[in-house]
């Protein structure tokens, strides 16, 4: 009779921590563009402010070595996400946002280079981008 | 000018971030009242897939 080790998964608490990451990671980017006063990070909005958050749908580190040497989508890295925006007293949805990232699918070098962090980070500037700009847009009346 | 095109493309990854689209009936316009921004942890959907490298 053999016992078989339980295969390592990615456990539900790394997925809990990449969500603060790319939480931390929006809240910088969002920090830089200046377009609030002040940001804040935590489990429970501030009240009258414009809270930010959302779900991880789908995140694999893959193989960086199978992407280098194989590529054609072998190894292939994915983060994927819903960002939603909402007003932090009467949490009226206002708008959203997806994120939908992969890697390279050919291979090579820069597919290697394209982990699930670089791809937060990506999205975060965007994503800071997009609010700024959305803000600044109806503060000028368009 | 096509080699920085070609190479700024490779740098960034595949797959896109959508604009910020207004939630139906909600009007994107109010972002302008806050001063203040809560970034609250990401969630994890019960149905998420994931891999990892060990």
């Amino acid at each position: 009779m053999s016992r078989r080790t339980p295969k390592p998964t990615l456990k539900s608490e790394q997925l809990q921590e990449r969500g603060r990451h790319f939480a931390d990671l929006i809240a910088l980017e969002l920090e830089s563009t200046k377009a609030f006063e002040k940001v804040t990070r935590g489990t429970a909005p501030q009240p009258g402010s414009l809270s930010v958050s959302g779900d991880t749908t789908r995140c694999a580190e893959g193989s960086s070595s199978l992407r280098f040497w194989v590529g054609m989508g072998a190894g292939s890295s994915y983060f994927d996400a819903t960002v939603q925006f909402a007003d932090a007293d009467t949490g009226e949805k206002l708008g959203e946002m997806l994120v939908d990232k992969n890697s390279w699918a050919l291979g090579g070098g820069m597919a290697a280079g394209q982990t699930v962090q670089s791809f937060m980070q990506e999205a975060a500037k965007k994503i800071a981008a997009q609010v700024a700009k959305s803000k600044a847009d109806a503060a000028a009346g368009k | 000018m096509l080699a920085v095109l070609t190479l700024s493309a490779l740098l960034v990854g595949c797959g896109t971030t959508s604009n910020l689209k207004p939630v139906a009936g909600a009007n994107i316009r109010t972002l302008q009242k806050y001063s203040q921004a809560s970034v609250l942890d990401f969630g994890v959907k019960a149905d998420t897939k994931t891999d990892t490298q060990e």
